[in-house]
């Protein structure tokens, strides 16, 4: 909406529009208009966490997804009794546990915060009254979804394909 | 071993604690409830700061601004509606001493209906029995009590100051307030309380702005009855009756029993008493079955038992306070304990679930 200069001046909020501004480099919004996206951001709470806190762990049937807004987040998985195998390192302005937005089952990874982190938490269910009130934000946020779990999955095609390769190679030797 | 004790400690301590709370909530009704009513009217007005704020405007100054408005449409209103009022009341204290009369009459014809009646069954023994009081009597105990009740008005004068003053912070900085809560949380229980915070806030922001509506319909539709049937002061009594139907069961039975009172005060014919009740009854399965689903929706679902003994508990505990606010403070019992069973389902459900 456009406003008089004199007005942004009285009534503007500079860290919505900061918000706004993080938000709209993140895929998982693409092509969402400005105030679907303030809906969306003003849905969701935010916390800072230290490094060495849990976010959720291996298991836990998933809540909610995670948007981390700085820091530093580990992605690790138990591998035997005691040993962890660390999957993936998540970094400022990506998502993660997003699978609860699709299905509520027990997560498959645990989250340890590797520096401070400043996450946005946004829970499925009011994400899902979220839809139901403007079924455009749910038409677009499952596409950017779907795109990113067919990159998701194209990637995980190709390690799947290149360890094939070197199991073969490994076994002809 | 020593996991399960802590749990066991913490667990104890935590439920100690929140009895506290409760206690001293309840102890300090008195101070607790305009801090509480302006929550509420936060909570109310909030969701038109939220259009605006996620317009990317100053919560702080759409607040300020909103108050303003709401101070004229305040304003407008009283000096639309106050003159009326007041014409309604003059107009019952004016024959106020004609209507006692009437009812004195009607009280004594009663009495001595019911007495011979039971002299017939007892015999002289009835005469020491039946007793009605004279409606002057009544109208005299109730000037007695008016130094009370002007301390009464003083009370709620200031709670006419302090409720709009709590509800502008909790308008202005409720959103930091709940951003404290989470961080004061520990990390692993964060998203077990986002869980039930959304869902209270779902629920509890449903029922009440439900209710508000509800309370305007059921008002309205029976201004508009009385009207109608050619009652007096049928603004007076619809008000009366939408505002007592934020307490459930209440708008009927006891705004029913004020029209009828009043229409016998008026000395209207027997069928416009009929009428009252008629539209009672009316606008009871109106409520029912069209504003309360449509209006209200499914946002507490609380069974017919539940509610009435939420009510008549909240009653005892912190009077009219405790009626208004029991059904609220039930339904959100309720959805905590949902979300404590649905955990539970699914912790049995994924238990030996091999993560994939």
């Amino acid at each position: 909406m456009i406003f008089p200069k004199w007005f942004k001046k009285i009534f503007n909020d500079e860290h919505h529009w900061d918000e706004i501004a993080f938000f709209r480099t993140m895929s998982l919004f693409d092509g969402l208009r400005t105030s679907q996206l303030s809906r969306i951001i003003m849905a969701m709470q935010k916390r800072v966490y230290q490094p060495g806190e849990v976010i959720f762990e291996e298991g836990q049937v998933g809540k909610a997804v995670f948007i981390l807004r700085y820091g530093q987040v580990e992605l690790t998985r138990k591998v035997g009794a005691d040993a962890t195998r660390t999957l993936a390192v998540i970094e400022k302005g990506h998502v993660f546990g997003e699978m609860a937005l699709l299905e509520q089952m027990p997560r498959t990874a645990t989250a340890r915060v590797a520096e401070e982190s400043q996450i946005y938490l946004l829970y499925t269910a009011t994400l899902d009254s979220l839809v139901m009130d403007e079924p455009a934000i749910g038409a677009r946020l499952m596409r950017n979804m779907a795109i990113m779990l067919s990159s998701m999955l194209r990637k995980a095609n190709l390690d799947l394909e290149k360890y094939m390769v070197g199991k073969d190679k490994g076994g002809a030797a | 071993m020593i996991e399960t004790e802590g749990r066991f400690w913490r667990s104890t301590f935590s439920l100690l604690a929140l009895a506290l709370a409760l206690y001293v909530l309840v102890k300090a009704t008195a101070v607790v409830v305009p801090f509480f009513l302006g929550l509420t009217l936060a909570y109310l007005v909030h969701p038109l700061v939220y259009r605006f704020a996620a317009m990317g405007l100053r919560r702080d100054r759409v607040v300020i601004v909103l108050y303003v408005v709401m101070l004229a449409v305040i304003l407008v209103a009283a000096a639309l509606l106050v003159p009326k009022l007041v014409h309604e009341l003059s107009e019952v204290l004016r024959t106020l001493p004609e209507q006692t009369e009437t009812l004195n009459r009607i009280l004594t014809q009663l009495s001595a209906d019911a007495q011979s009646m039971l002299r017939r069954v007892i015999g002289a023994r009835a005469d020491s029995i039946v007793i009605v009081p004279k409606v002057d009597h009544l109208i005299e105990m109730a000037m007695a009590k008016v130094p009370n009740n002007i301390m009464s008005v003083a009370e709620i004068g200031l709670w006419a100051l302090l409720i709009p003053f709590v509800a502008f912070f909790g308008l202005t900085q409720g959103r930091r307030w709940i951003d404290d809560l989470f961080q004061l949380t520990p990390a692993r229980h964060v998203e077990g309380l986002l869980a039930v915070f959304e869902e209270v806030h779902v629920t509890l922001g449903g029922y009440i702005r439900g209710q508000i509506l509800d309370a305007l319909c059921v008002g309205f539709v029976t201004t508009v009855g009385l009207w109608l049937l050619g009652v007096n002061g049928a603004l007076t009594l619809g008000c009366i009756t939408g505002m007592l139907n934020v307490v459930p069961f209440m708008a009927p039975i006891v705004g029913g029993s004020l029209a009828l009172l009043a229409a016998m005060f008026q000395g209207q014919a027997s069928s416009v008493l009929i009428g009252i009740v008629g539209l009672y009854i009316f606008v009871r399965l109106l409520d029912d079955f069209v504003f309360m689903p449509f209006v209200v929706g499914s946002s507490v679902h609380l069974h017919p038992m539940a509610m009435l003994f939420a009510i008549l508990a909240g009653y005892e505990v912190a009077g009219l306070f405790g009626l208004v606010f029991s059904v609220p403070i039930a339904a959100v019992v309720k959805v905590l304990l949902s979300i404590l069973v649905r955990a539970r389902t699914q912790r049995l459900q994924f238990q030996g679930h091999v993560v994939t």
